[in-house]
């Protein structure tokens, strides 16, 4: 079943994988190779660069995770689900059917990053102290994405009277949010709530932090 | 008698301006149950309720003795679905839409897919997409079909498909059923549709069952007859359902009836009426009145 599962994800999706697994395996290269021209030979300006760039990481494993998570759930969801409930099996393990198909079209792109990664360090001549992290960025990576792509998925799966419920509580948060900063200015709900989600050991971890695939 | 469907008081309010209403269906095991009623009367949501699509708020449902929705998994297993609106992965071919298929069900006869998939004159490499609505319903027959199921259930599977078309799918699943003597649920509006084929039916009308009983005796039990003498009478104690009367003038009456059998005769004779004619009325008709009767009960003031 979950390869036949694999197999139509594929069938629906591996035009998006593909174009994915390029942009992963094109970033770690264009990064070095821009960040070393624009740096023209000064380390610690390469760095700084090698920084900016490393925003595009966790963006990368965004757009996969949120673009391939929706695709999934597309066919199913035109057909309001019903050929899906219509299978002999229980409603949980056609959606963990279906999650662990994602998962696998998640591969392409994570080798594809990591891939990327060795290619743009073998060879570079680095002063001492510097070091490369092709293999830490593209686990880090991996995380991100398997975090991201639970929420898309569950996300995607939802029916629109669950979705509706998350958007009013999302915007009843925000309104909160509001509020406090009207009443006790210099409180951030928001910023407190988002930061403790991208701290250990919470489930946003992977996506903060310093995304550099060269550093000291 | 066991049953393949069986439901108890199943009620269901999805708006304030529809509800079915208190449904016990009973479908014979290898019973070809047509299951009739005029557009929007609850056909489709009956048979969203029965496979576990959607959640009555009273009553019960039995699905080849699987409780629904507890044993669903076990009763879908078994039953092959054409649903109102069938929907297939648009992306894949023929040929990849029955592999996947093929993979939840273990009876799976790839034989015979391969049997039909001739028959059928479907092309295996055809993505689904670009299939007409015959080629649509009949990859949907082979679907079910191919699954080998003991029950079929078929939501107006002939709705919109040319002649041709049907007689193939109805050919296919006639061969099918006759051989492995399953049992067939489906629903139209269309009576002559399932005159020809069912041998049960229940007639369906705002979401109430208005009556379940086998084809022969909906078939030959309604008749017409046309009476003379003293008929302004009316046919209390009457052995038949009287479905509405026709006064062609003052001694003569044509009365529709349902559940006539000719030894009733006698209850005319003492009541002073003279039958001059007894007509079968075709199913279409008996539906008709039958809609007609109901209907009016509904409104008469209680």
């Amino acid at each position: 079943m979950l390869k036949a599962m694999i197999r139509i994800q594929w069938r629906a999706c591996w035009h998006l994988v593909i174009a994915l697994a390029v942009a992963a395996m094109a970033l770690p290269i264009v990064s070095v190779r821009a960040g070393w021209s624009g740096a023209q030979g000064n380390l610690p300006r390469f760095l700084t660069e090698l920084q900016l760039w490393g925003f595009f990481y966790p963006g990368l494993a965004a757009v996969t995770a949120l673009v391939l998570g929706i695709a999934i759930w597309t066919s199913d969801r035109r057909g309001h689900h019903v050929y899906a409930l219509l299978l002999p099996l229980p409603r949980w393990r056609y959606v963990l059917l279906r999650y662990l198909a994602g998962l696998a079209l998640l591969l392409p792109v994570v080798l594809g990053l990591w891939a990327g990664a060795i290619i743009a360090t073998t060879g570079l001549a680095l002063p001492p102290g510097i070091r490369v992290f092709p293999h830490a960025i593209a686990l880090k990576f991996l995380l991100a994405l398997l975090v991201l792509f639970g929420v898309a998925f569950a996300a995607a799966s939802a029916s629109s009277r669950t979705l509706g419920i998350g958007f009013r509580l999302v915007g009843l948060f925000l309104a909160v949010h509001i509020a406090v900063v009207l009443l006790k200015p210099g409180t951030n709900l928001l910023w407190t709530v988002v930061s403790a989600l991208g701290s250990s050991p919470w489930p946003l971890a992977p996506m903060a932090g310093r995304w550099m695939l060269i550093d000291v | 008698m066991s049953t393949a469907i069986q439901t108890q008081g199943l009620s269901y309010r999805p708006g304030p301006d529809f509800a079915i209403h208190n449904l016990s269906l009973n479908v014979p095991a290898g019973s070809l149950y047509g299951f009739l009623g005029p557009n929007g009367c609850g056909k489709t949501t009956t048979i969203r309720l029965l496979l576990g699509l959607l959640r009555p708020d009273q009553g019960s449902v039995r699905l080849l003795d699987h409780p629904v929705p507890d044993g669903l998994p076990a009763a879908l297993a078994r039953t092959g679905v054409i649903p109102d609106r069938p929907h297939l992965h648009r992306y894949l071919t023929v040929a990849e839409s029955l592999a996947f298929h093929a993979a939840f069900y273990p009876g799976w006869d790839h034989r015979w897919a391969a049997e039909l998939l001739r028959e059928f004159r479907l092309h295996a490499g055809q993505k689904v997409s670009r299939l007409s609505k015959g080629e649509t319903a009949k990859l949907m027959l082979l679907l079910v079909l191919c699954q080998r199921p003991d029950l079929l259930v078929l939501d107006e599977p002939m709705d919109g498909l040319d002649p041709v078309v049907r007689r193939d799918v109805l050919a296919a699943l006639l061969d099918y059923v006759s051989t492995r003597n399953a049992t067939v649920f489906v629903s139209s509006h269309l009576v002559h549709e399932l005159e020809r084929f069912c041998d049960w039916v229940g007639v369906m009308d705002s979401g109430r069952l208005v009556v379940e009983l086998p084809m022969s005796e909906f078939r030959n039990g309604n008749k017409r007859i046309r009476l003379n003498g003293g008929a302004s009478a009316e046919p209390v104690g009457a052995p038949f359902t009287l479905l509405s009367r026709e006064r062609e003038s003052s001694a003569t009456e044509t009365w529709t009836v349902r559940g006539w059998r000719s030894e009733m005769t006698g209850w005319f004779e003492r009541e002073g009426l003279m039958i001059r004619e007894v007509a079968d009325l075709d199913l279409e008709d008996g539906f008709v009145e039958l809609l007609r009767a109901f209907r009016a009960t509904e409104a008469a003031p209680r």
